[in-house]
């Protein structure tokens, strides 16, 4: 076991878990503005890969312009799917599920049908490594991290600093409160999940140049969310951030170490966690 | 006579008798596939009706199936003790499950269940020596009567048929039953259910067990049917997909899943070659039947018959509005 083996385990785990905790998040931010499952949220993170994939294919724009695109193209979306499909159900809640699971296959077998099912993938953005002493690690690995790390904490200080997040911290709190304070329920809504949905992107985006992208993706995508947003707590965003890391380094080691049978611990981990603390680390709702 | 009246007598008649009047294993095989999945679609709604938001229902449908198969491959015991027996063992399997689970409400309940039908599909590929793992179990028997053995669909057909006939009754009588009002008691508001006396627990537990024994026997017959079985057929997407496919059919009557039953089973066949748009067909199905339609398809009569007697009474009252009284 030497020190670069821990070392690439680490990076990795760190990789795999700042996707997680992207991802995560907006899963969780939408739960606790409207108390839905998003199911579509993998498909949505499929499309963020996707989109990059033809813009920087098509219309042959760098990797960052495409992220930029990829990102607002599936917020826009986003907030376009709140206010069609789940506004005129907002307060039912198992019905918005239903529809969430509708719009999941209708995006992904969409995304089939024009795009087919082949891996698609784009060249590497970072090439390189960076030598520390005998370790060498991928300059790709790192950027993916820190720019995930950028977006994390922008999305923190959103929720912290700017009126817009705060509104969506109290609708998860208390919906009727919130309202009587004045915060647009409506508008709200709309903006996290355009937020949501481009968290998504993102995450799905940073992921093209190191692995591929093909319609199927999506339903791998949602049962990592819900295992991370479920050891996090529901509806908490740094709940998800702790346990997105944490997943991340599990699974990262757990695969090194120990191989096929992770998995099964892990859902086996994950179901008791459901039994004895449905709330999860840190979640309230 | 009312329509109803002729009507189902006349279906009956027709899926009794139609292996006698078309041999071809076709049509045989998507009638079979609709029976079993209704059976599926009954005991999911038993379990919907009380309440318990289960999307992991597919697992023990497997169950039921690798259950049958090592207990006749592997102790030589004839499919007709089988058959039950893997419903029992389904039901075990579903109490022991059951038992710190069944309280739990909602939306976390809906996570429980899927994460159990990820871990009996991971189980069974981990336990590759018992349970065959990734490669599944190939040339299970097929059932046999002393010596004549189900050689073509015909005595299969007749076995689904027997099956789904006999879950449906049971789904019938439990229907009108007090027990029935009971389930949808808790399901419309727990709490002031169990106000009134009603334990909770022991009312979810046996919804859930009549659901797992007959869902365990569907799956004893698709193995002894199929006569081979993987663990690729019970992931957590067959049972979303039959979560889905109830509510477009409608959860209210028996016959709404069987509805949806049946179009889970005949849509690939409507496609044919357009089989690659059977996900966003079904999609589109799905939330047209949210929006318009939230009863289900079932319902289409019903909502038809409302909206015309509600456009008759517009049209007279109008009528009457714009010429003046006499």
């Amino acid at each position: 076991m030497t020190l670069a083996l821990l070392m690439q385990t680490f990076i990795n785990g760190l990789v795999i878990g700042m996707n997680y905790v992207l991802i995560a998040s907006g899963f969780t931010l939408i739960y606790g503005v409207m108390r839905l499952l998003n199911f579509a949220h993998g498909e949505l993170y499929m499309l963020g890969s996707l989109v990059l994939y033809y813009v920087m294919t098509k219309f042959e724009l760098n990797y960052f312009a495409s992220f930029i695109v990829s990102i607002a193209v599936v917020g826009l979306l986003g907030v376009l799917l709140e206010r069609v499909f789940f506004r005129p159900f907002r307060v039912m809640h198992d019905v918005s599920l239903i529809i969430a699971l509708g719009l999941a296959l209708l995006i992904s077998g969409s995304a089939f049908l024009i795009s087919g099912p082949e891996d698609k993938g784009v060249p590497s953005v970072f090439t390189g490594t960076l030598r520390l002493g005998s370790l060498s690690l991928s300059l790709e690995r790192l950027s993916v991290i820190a720019i995930s790390a950028l977006i994390t904490t922008g999305l923190w200080l959103f929720l912290s600093k700017v009126r817009t997040g705060m509104a969506m911290r109290a609708i998860a709190q208390d919906s009727e409160a919130a309202a009587l304070q004045g915060v647009n329920i409506d508008h709200i809504s709309s903006i996290g999940f355009g937020l949501s949905s481009a968290l998504a992107a993102a995450a799905g985006a940073l992921m093209v140049p190191m692995y591929y992208v093909n319609p199927f993706i999506g339903a791998t995508v949602i049962f990592k969310a819900l295992v991370v947003v479920i050891i996090g707590g529901l509806g908490s965003v740094p709940g998800a951030a702790v346990a997105g890391l944490l997943l991340g380094m599990v699974e990262s080691f757990g695969y090194t170490f120990i191989g096929e049978v992770a998995e099964l611990l892990g859902f086996i981990f994950v179901l008791v966690f459901l039994i004895f603390r449905p709330r999860g680390l840190m979640g309230r709702y | 006579m009312r329509f109803k009246n002729i009507s189902y007598p006349l279906l009956f008649a027709f899926i009794v008798s139609l292996p006698l009047l078309s041999r071809e294993p076709y049509y045989l095989h998507i009638m079979i596939s609709i029976f079993i999945l209704s059976i599926l679609a009954l005991t999911l709604r038993l379990v919907l009706l009380t309440g318990l938001f289960s999307l992991g229902h597919a697992a023990f449908w497997g169950i039921g199936a690798y259950a049958s198969a090592k207990l006749v491959m592997g102790l030589g015991i004839s499919f007709w003790a089988a058959l039950p027996l893997s419903g029992l063992v389904t039901v075990l399997i579903g109490v022991l499950i059951g038992y710190p689970t069944l309280r739990i409400k909602g939306v976390y309940f809906a996570l429980i269940t899927l994460a159990f039908c990820e871990i009996v599909r991971l189980s069974i590929i981990h336990w590759s020596d018992f349970l065959g793992g990734l490669a599944g179990i190939p040339s299970i028997p097929r059932p046999s009567f002393g010596p004549i053995v189900f050689m073509s669909k015909v005595p299969y057909y007749y076995l689904a048929l027997a099956l789904v006939a006999l879950t449906t009754a049971v789904m019938w009588r439990i229907d009108r039953s007090r027990t029935g009002s009971i389930f949808r008691a808790i399901r419309e508001n727990d709490v002031l259910a169990e106000s009134i006396g009603i334990n909770l627990m022991k009312y979810k537990m046996l919804a859930w067990m009549i659901a797992c024994f007959f869902t365990g026997i569907a799956g004893s017959f698709y193995a002894h049917y199929m006569l081979f079985i993987s663990p690729e057929y019970f992931t957590v997407w067959e049972s979303i997909f039959l979560f889905l496919f109830i509510i477009i059919g409608g959860i209210r009557t028996i016959f709404g899943p069987i509805l949806g039953a049946a179009l889970f089973a005949m849509l690939p066949e409507f496609l044919g070659a357009f089989e690659q748009w059977e996900p966003v067909i079904f999609a589109v199905l799905l939330i047209l039947i949210v929006f318009f339609l939230p009863h289900g398809l079932i319902s289409l009569p019903e909502e038809l018959s409302h909206r015309y007697a509600r456009l008759k009474t517009v049209i007279l009252q109008r009528g009457k509005v714009g010429h003046g009284s006499p």
